[in-house]
This record gives C-alpha cells, sequence and structure tokens, in this order.
C-alpha cells in the first residue's frame, strides 16, 4: 500500500495517491519562492528585509507598492495560471489525450472573438469594463457550440476534438476580420488582450476570481473520482456503471468555466493549459489528487514567473505575461512533439 | 435458471440491421461462450447483453427486469464487462485500475473503503499480480495486462461476468492462462461467465455451454459435444473440417480442411475413413497419452 | 486502378478535367470582370486585346484583376494538391496545410522578420516563409510519421492546433512588441490576392507552377503509398524517398501559397475532398482534378470577397474559412456518424 493511501473517518474515505510527496512540497517550496521573488523584484527591487518591512507596514511606501500594486497582479497571474492548468489536465483526461487543452475546444478562440468584437464594436461606447464578462460569455458560448455539434447520441472525444479546431478556425477567421477591419488603435488593444496580461490587477479582479475558481475547485473535489475514470473508454466505463455521458458533460463544463475565468481576467494566454500538466505528469506519474495539485501549482508558477519577466527585463517596458509564456513554452512544446516520434 | 436472457432482440447499427429477434437465455453459474464467423453478429450480441447497445426491439432481461430500465451502477454491480480492447488512462498504476472495478460498490462519501481494499488486494490475489500491482499498466506485457483488466472485473465482485474476446492478441501460453483463471472463478466462486471466443478449439474445452450463431441467428447452443459437429461447422463458418474428441479432454476438437488438405491427405479426406495424415497424428497422441494425464479412452472415433 | 481498367475510365476523367477546366476559364473571366465596377465581356475582350493606356477599365483589368486573378488560381490550385499530398502522405483524411501549422508557421517567420528586421527586401520575406513552412512541415512529418505507421487523426490534428497555436502566439507576442510592424503584417495575417504587383510574385508564381508539374511522375507511387507504407516497400516503391520528394512538394507548393495570399486556411482540406468525391481514388485522376477544382474555388471565393459587402473587402483568407470550417464540421460529422 505504498502508492495509495486509506484516508478513513467514519463512512466516509478516500484513497489519496501522495507517493511523491516530497515532490509536491517541493513545488510547494517552489510557489512560495515565486511568490517572494515576484513580490521583491520590479521597478523598485526589494531585500528580504526590506520586503519583510514592507509587508509589516501596508501604508509605508514600499508597503503600498507591495500590498496594492504587486500583490494583486501576483495573485491574479497565480489564480489565472491555476486555473488553465487544472482546465487543462481536465480536458487531457477527458479527451484521453496529452495533446489536449483548453484551446482545443474552442474556449481561447470563442473567448478572443468575443473579447475583439466587444473592443472593437462596444468598447467605445461602455468602456472596458464588460470585458472579462464578454470574453467570459464568448468561451462558455464556444464550448456549448462545439459540445452541440459534435453530440450524436453522446460525444466522443474524437468528434469534440475535431469539432473544437472546426469552431476555433471559424472564430479565428472570425477575429482576424475583426482586426483587419477595426481601427488601428483598437487592433493595437485587441493584440494586447490576445497575447494575455495580467496588466493593472486589483484586489477586486483577485477577489471576483478567486471566489469563482473555490466554486470551480469545491466542484472539482466532488468530481475527482469520475476526473480519473474519464481516461477509461466508454464501454468499460459502463461496465462499471459510469454514466458516461454524463459525466464528460459535467467534466467538460468544468473546464470550460475555470478556463472561461481565467482567459475572462488573463486574457488569451495560451499553453498554459497545455504545459502545466504536462510538467505535472513527468514529476508525477500516477493520475491522482497528486498530479492535480501539482498542475494547479505549476500554472500558477509559470505565469508569476512569465509576468515578473514581462515587467522586469525589458524595463521601463511592461511586456504583457503571455509573451513569455510562450517563450517559455515554445520550447518545452517541441520537446513533448519529439517525444511523441519516438 | 438464469439471470441474463434476451427476448426478441433486434440489434443493428445506424440503418443496418445485425440480428432480428433473438432469443437467448444464458445458463447461471456456467461459461457460456459464443462462436461464429466473423461479422455474426456475436460481439454486437454481447454488446445488447452489457447495455452497451440499445436494442431496436426486444429487451435484455437481467434478474427479471430490462436492463435498460435499471440504473447503471446497479447494473454494474451485477454483471461486469471486459470490452475488446479496452484502454487504461495513462500512467495508472495497476491497483488503481484494479480498484476502478469497485466504482458501482461506491458512494460520494465511501470510496475506499476496507471492503474496496480486501476485494481489490483479494483479485490481484487471484490474477497473480500482487507483486506488480504498483507498476503502472504501460510498462505491462500483453499477457499481464489481460490479468489486470481481468483483476478489475474481479474487484468488481459481480455474479455475471461478460468477456469480448479475452484472449485476442495473447499467445497459447497466455490465452490458457487466461482461460484456466476464467475457469477457476467458475469453478471456484460459482461466477456465470459469458464470452466471444474465436478459437473453436478452446471454447469446446473451456465451455460448459456453447452459442452458435451465423448471420446474426441462432444456429445452435448446448453442451460442445452436441453443438459442434462437422455440419455444424461447415454452416457456421463455411469449413470442410473432421470433428475428432479430445483425447485428454474428451470435448470435440475441430480439424479444419482447405482445399489443399485433401491433396495431402490422399484421398478426399472429407469422406474417407481415417486419411494417412490422420492416423499420424493418432499414434503421436496415443504416445502423449501414455505420458499425459488419465482420464484418456484408447480409441476415438470420428465424429460424422 | 490498374493498368486494364484504367483507359476505359480514363477517357471519362479526361473529359471530367476538361469540363473543370473550361470551367476555370469561365470563373477566371468572372474574376476579371467582377469587383467594385462591374465590367461586361466586351469591355473585357477590349481590355485584354486592345487595350488603350488612357481608358481607366483597360488599367483596371490589367494592373489590378490579372494579377489578382492569375494569383487566386494558383495559389488555389496549389494549396488543393498540397493538401492532397499530405492526406496522402499521413493517410489521413483531415490533413491539410493550414490545419496542420504550415500556415502559422511561414507566417510567424514573416512576422519575425518584418517586426525584428524593419525594412528587408521582398525576397528575404518570401525566403523566410518558405522557411517558416518548412519547419512547420518538419515538424507535422515528425509527429505524423512515428517509425513507419502513421498516428490516429486526433494525435496529428492535436500538434497541427497545438503548433499553430503556438505560431500565433509567437506572431501576436512579436506584434505586441513591435507595433509598426503590425499594419504591414496584417495581410498575411487575413489572407488575401488583391493589391499584389505581378513585378514581385513572377518568381513565386514560376515556382509554384514548376512544383505543381513536378507532381507528375509521382502519380503513380502515390497510388501504391495510399495503401500503406509496408505495402508500398512490399511493392518495390523506394518509399522514404517518395516521402522525402512528397514533404519537398508540399513545402514548395504550400510556402508559395502563403508567400504569394498570406494565410489561406480551409483550401487544402475541402479540395482533395472534392476531387476524390468527383474521380476515382486513382491520383491519376483526382489530383489533376484537384489542381484544377482549387483554382476555381479560390477564383469565385476572392469574387465574393470583393463584392459582397461593396464598397469594402472581406479578407480573402477570413472568406474560405467561413466557407470551409462548416465544411469541415460536417465532414466531421458524417464521418463521426458512419463510425459511431
Amino acid at each position: 500500500m505504498a502508492d495509495v493511501r486509506a484516508l478513513r473517518i467514519g463512512g466516509f474515505s478516500r484513497a489519496i495517491v501522495w507517493r511523491p510527496w516530497w515532490r509536491v512540497l517541493a513545488v510547494g517550496v517552489a510557489l512560495l519562492l515565486s511568490l517572494s521573488s515576484c513580490l521583491a523584484l520590479g521597478k523598485v527591487p526589494l531585500g528580504p528585509t526590506a520586503l519583510w518591512h514592507a509587508l509589516c507596514t501596508p501604508s509605508s511606501d514600499t508597503g503600498l507598492i507591495v500590498w496594492q500594486l504587486r500583490l494583486p497582479r501576483i495573485l491574479l497571474g497565480a489564480l489565472v495560471g491555476g486555473a488553465l492548468a487544472l482546465s487543462g489536465w481536465l480536458l487531457q483526461q477527458v479527451m484521453r489525450n496529452p495533446l489536449a487543452s483548453p484551446d482545443t475546444l474552442g474556449v481561447t478562440s470563442g473567448a478572443s472573438a468575443a473579447a475583439v468584437g466587444y473592443l472593437s464594436l462596444l468598447a467605445a461606447d461602455s468602456g472596458s469594463a464588460w470585458l472579462p464578462l464578454a470574453a467570459a460569455a464568448g468561451a462558455l458560448v464556444a464550448v456549448g457550440l462545439v459540445y452541440r455539434l459534435a453530440w450524436h447520441r453522446g460525444t466522443t472525444p474524437l468528434r469534440l476534438v475535431l469539432m473544437g479546431i472546426g469552431l476555433s478556425a471559424l472564430l479565428t477567421a472570425a477575429t482576424t476580420y475583426l482586426l483587419v477591419s477595426s481601427a488601428f488603435s483598437t487592433t493595437l488593444s485587441a493584440y494586447v488582450w490576445l497575447t494575455g496580461s495580467v496588466y493593472g490587477g486589483n484586489w477586486s479582479d483577485v477577489a471576483r476570481l478567486a471566489v469563482g475558481v473555490a466554486v470551480a475547485l469545491v466542484a472539482m473535489g466532488a468530481l475527482m473520482r469520475h476526473a480519473l475514470l474519464a481516461g477509461v473508454d466508454d464501454a468499460l466505463a459502463v461496465g462499471i456503471g459510469v454514466r458516461v455521458q454524463v459525466m464528460r458533460g459535467a467534466l467538460t463544463l468544468l473546464a470550460a468555466v475555470l478556463a472561461g475565468l481565467a482567459v475572462a481576467w488573463g486574457g488569451a494566454i495560451a499553453f498554459v493549459g497545455l504545459i502545466a500538466p504536462h510538467l505535472a505528469k513527468r514529476l508525477v506519474r500516477i493520475p491522482g489528487t497528486a498530479q492535480v495539485v501539482m498542475s494547479i501549482a505549476l500554472g500558477a508558477i509559470i505565469v508569476m514567473l512569465a509576468d515578473l519577466a514581462g515587467r522586469t527585463l525589458f524595463l521601463p517596458r511592461d511586456l504583457p505575461a503571455g509573451l513569455f509564456v510562450a517563450a517559455i513554452g515554445a520550447p518545452f512544446f517541441l520537446m513533448l512533439l519529439i517525444r511523441q516520434v519516438r | 435458471m438464469t439471470r441474463l436472457s434476451a427476448n426478441d432482440l433486434t440489434l443493428g447499427y445506424q440503418r443496418q440491421v445485425i440480428m432480428r429477434e433473438l432469443s437467448l437465455a444464458l445458463p447461471e453459474s456456467r461459461i457460456s461462450v459464443l462462436i461464429g464467423a466473423n461479422g455474426c453478429g456475436k460481439s454486437t450480441l454481447l454488446k445488447a447483453l452489457a447495455r452497451l447497445l440499445t436494442p431496436w426491439q426486444g429487451q435484455v432481461m437481467l434478474d427479471g427486469d430490462d436492463i435498460h430500465h435499471q440504473p447503471t451502477r446497479r447494473v454494474a454491480r451485477t454483471l461486469s464487462l471486459l470490452p475488446q480492447h479496452p484502454v487504461a488512462p495513462e500512467g495508472i498504476t495497476v491497483r488503481q485500475l484494479v480498484s476502478l472495478g469497485r466504482h458501482p460498490h461506491q458512494s460520494w462519501l465511501a470510496q475506499w473503503s476496507e471492503e474496496d481494499e480486501r476485494q481489490v488486494e483479494l483479485a490481484l490475489m487471484r490474477t497473480d499480480l500482487t507483486a506488480q500491482a504498483h507498476r503502472s499498466v504501460d510498462t505491462l506485457s500483453g499477457g499481464q495486462r489481460q490479468r489486470a483488466w481481468i483483476a478489475m472485473a474481479v474487484a468488481q465482485d459481480t455474479p455475471l461476468m461478460l468477456l469480448d474476446e479475452p484472449t485476442s492478441f495473447l499467445d497459447l501460453t497466455h490465452q490458457m492462462e487466461v482461460l484456466e483463471l476464467l475457469k477457476s472463478l467458475n469453478r471456484e466462486s460459482g461466477k456465470t461467465i459469458v464470452m466471444v471466443l474465436h478459437d473453436l478449439n478452446l471454447a469446446c474445452r473451456y465451455a460448459d455451454h456453447i452459442v452458435a450463431l451465423r448471420d446474426g441467428a441462432i444456429v445452435a447452443q448446448g453442451a460442445p459435444q452436441a453443438v459442434v459437429t462437422r455440419e455444424r461447422v461447415k454452416d457456421i463458418f463455411q469449413l470442410e473440417c473432421r470433428i475428432i474428441e479430445d483425447p485428454f479432454f474428451h470435448t470435440p476438437l475441430c480439424i479444419p480442411f482447405g482445399p489443399g488438405s485433401r491433396s495431402v491427405g490422399g484421398e478426399s479426406g472429407l469422406s474417407g475413413q481415417g486419411a494417412p495424415s490422420m492416423q499420424t497424428t493418432e499414434s503421436s497422441s496415443q504416445q502423449n497419452m501414455h505420458t499425459g494425464s488419465k482420464h484418456v479412452t484408447a480409441g476415438w472415433e470420428i465424429d460424422g | 486502378m490498374n493498368a486494364h481498367g484504367r483507359w476505359g475510365q480514363g477517357r471519362r476523367a479526361r473529359r471530367r478535367l476538361l469540363a473543370w477546366s473550361g470551367l476555370l476559364l469561365l470563373a477566371m473571366a468572372v474574376s476579371l470582370m467582377a469587383g467594385s465596377r462591374w465590367l461586361g465581356p466586351e469591355a473585357l475582350w477590349h481590355a485584354l486585346w486592345s487595350p488603350s493606356p488612357t481608358n481607366v477599365d483597360d488599367l483596371l483589368v490589367r494592373t489590378t484583376r490579372t494579377p489578382r486573378t492569375l494569383l487566386a488560381a494558383v495559389v488555389g490550385a496549389s494549396l488543393g494538391v498540397a493538401g492532397g499530398i499530405m492526406q496522402t502522405l499521413t493517410r489521413n483524411p483531415l490533413a491539410a496545410p493550414g490545419l496542420l501549422g504550415v500556415n502559422a508557421g511561414a507566417l510567424f517567420v514573416v512576422v519575425m522578420l518584418v517586426t525584428l528586421g524593419g525594412d528587408l527586401p521582398a525576397a528575404v520575406t518570401h525566403l523566410g516563409a518558405f522557411g517558416g513552412a518548412a519547419l512547420a512541415v518538419a515538424l507535422v512529418w515528425g509527429v505524423a510519421m512515428r517509425r513507419g505507421h502513421s498516428v490516429g487523426p486526433l494525435r496529428l490534428l492535436l500538434a497541427g492546433a497545438a503548433l499553430t497555436a503556438l505560431f500565433h502566439a509567437f506572431s501576436q507576442a512579436l506584434l505586441v512588441v513591435d507595433q509598426q510592424g503590425l499594419d504591414s503584417v496584417l495581410f498575411w495575417l487575413a489572407g488575401s490576392v488583391a493589391g499584389r504587383p505581378l513585378a514581385g510574385s513572377w518568381p513565386m508564381l514560376i515556382v509554384a507552377l514548376i512544383a505543381l508539374v513536378a507532381c507528375a511522375p509521382f502519380l503513380r507511387q502515390w497510388n501504391v503509398l495510399a495503401a500503406g507504407e509496408a505495402v508500398a516497400i512490399g511493392a518495390g516503391v523506394a518509399v522514404r524517398r517518395l516521402q522525402l520528394v512528397s514533404v519537398a512538394l508540399i513545402v514548395v507548393l504550400a510556402g508559395a501559397s502563403v508567400t504569394l495570399a498570406g494565410n489561406i486556411a480551409f483550401v487544402g482540406l475541402i479540395v482533395p475532398h472534392l476531387a476524390r468525391r468527383l474521380a476515382t481514388p486513382d491520383h491519376r485522376e483526382w489530383l489533376p482534378l484537384a489542381a484544377v477544382i482549387g483554382a476555381v474555388l479560390l477564383l469565385l471565393a476572392d469574387v465574393a470577397a470583393r463584392t459582397l459587402i461593396l464598397p469594402r473587402e472581406i479578407p480573402l483568407g477570413v472568406m474560405t474559412a467561413l466557407l470551409g470550417a462548416p465544411f469541415f464540421m460536417w465532414l466531421v460529422r458524417r464521418q463521426g456518424v458512419q463510425h459511431g
């Protein structure tokens, strides 16, 4: 019983896979380290003691920088990254394919089309306050459409993925048209959004996203058993009494909501949803709680560090985090493709 | 006695009918084997019996109720299923895989009870996989993997087990291993086993009850000795053959003839009383008889 | 497919090809006539054979519409054939340059050159587009052909989709960093055959045409390859060499298309399907037909793109995606229903 631990309290029982627990612990430490380095670094670099001082006195100058500027932005990045990573892990599980990601189901392209449409058609009148809502709605509508189109007496992972690719192409074309036909300044702001960033994250953004992610995490906890079962093929799943279509629908919805939330606040940060679960699977081979925790932590770390790079490497410019996510992700992704060749 | 039966079953995919108004009752605590040529509908029938396929007409009855009207979890506590090409989630360990079989017995609250753990360890033991339990399913050999799937069905702890070609892609040793395991499950725990097998001789050896299908209809069913005859094999498989009695197990043994076999056998080989080639078989088997098992009859007759 | 049966069908195939070639001429004529100003056949005739340097219509036809028409025809044919070869090579009916990241790869290199290199001569950008296309094809090739047996459609397409996303992410990032580049790159992004003077496009047009003709000797070998690599080896086809040549042809055809017209999606997917449906599965019949159908489709799509929302234009790449994506989804649905 080295690999599966039993947790039993009265009638309540769970099997928990914590085998490489020290790796999970290491990633936890890495998460804390990257959080503190993100807090310390920036236009005004702070040493450990200065950082401690700033944290203790929120009303001082450095305290204001840390508490009002850096911390909310960092937390927003971490939440966005964690949500995308979890969404990617879920979809890879549901689609039974290591190359699936929130992009695959049309989440990103749906949100992008809605956001760019909003920016070029409505933003002039109503400001950009409703942009997150538009993006999230776009993401969910796109996933709903993909699901509907792939439905024929139930869905299969193959049809879902293919429909997702088809609809993504359509939505990308629409986005391109909006970009080409709208004013140049709109195109620029749309591009920043499409690259993905956590610019100007404040506490109210963090609070709203945190509530959404917390609700999704509770749902995830309840569905954990089914998330593991999703990797089993349909015939076998029916054999052990799983209502396959209900399970697939619920898990896909959860993944779509998570990605929609993340995209609403972080823009179309590509690749976190593909890379973070992959790294997690390399560190924790056995699917289970440890792998999920690892994915979330890695997703958070990736976006936090990418944002840190974006705002410190090219001072005085503040570049979108999505740029560095792509830069970090590319070599990894190529490695992945080459590994698939073997 | 029967727990699983089909009434007037009409099955098909899209617009294509596979079988019409088929009725079948499977004997309890016996090993039933569905045989037939490729495309005769045996896998389709098994899928329908396992509720993977909704019949166009008719019902599959499990314990007196339509299987499609029962909650799928309740069915899963009575009937387990091993499909033809099962897919395991990436990276999953053998123990995790086997414990998936406990799903129908678990609730949201209790997902890993002591009973679950006991049944999983028992299933691992029965399939001789305890030493491999911590390994990833991807790293197992073909025979071990097949045993792991069977262990999952065993952990499900159901009185009925349905298996679709559990021996396909296995070499002879592993085929025997799997079938022996299923037989012991049947003999020791009284499980009802229904499976599709390709190998007619192995089917005859291990089945208590054979159901022969052709073009989506049942041609014959019953004990192997009664079902497997030269005419039937010709009817089902479009194959000339000779049926002899297995010298060790007394089950029918089918010796197929192709067009070329005739010339080897001298005379036609289909009408003759024993072509030369068959006599050599006889003598070699008789040699084996002395060294082999005890229940051997001296002479064996040619069926048909 | 055998040598004997071929001639009986061959006549029908030739007639079919001839009919579509007629249609191609018609589409070219329509493309020359249609636009913000509709010109009748007479005006067209006049512009083509006895142009006067002062007549506005003649100028319009000769300097704007002729290059556009030629480009659309050649790009359409190239994409149709490139998609067809790709589908044969990967043994995957859903393979196409656009879906597998080839367009995005070429686009990425162009964006990189424009944003980082500033004002480069057109030839450098063109070569860059080729390089990007080659890189993407090499990656897809690596994924699709793992030691001899082809991978499932899902993995190939997901790899292509991820590759596309990667290249797009990079292109977007570069454009965010260097905003001056955005304006000059939008053309590539949206795909268009408008406003490209022939003077700069001649070399690529010729390259594409040569590549199209160069496909001819391999048609029979592709027939064998379509039956599977092992079968092809058994039949004495030098499979590795054939695959390399095919990949090279795909790179040239798709690369030239992107260079000439930017990101044009779905033509490479749809056209081979139409061609196979109209002809037999014999490459000698359907691949030439795919070239002609591709040209006709892209010409018509271009005519639609420039006339539907006058006085503005829909970018051609957007137009083909709007037409092609529903077709793709229909294809998936139909196949999905067939295979349960």
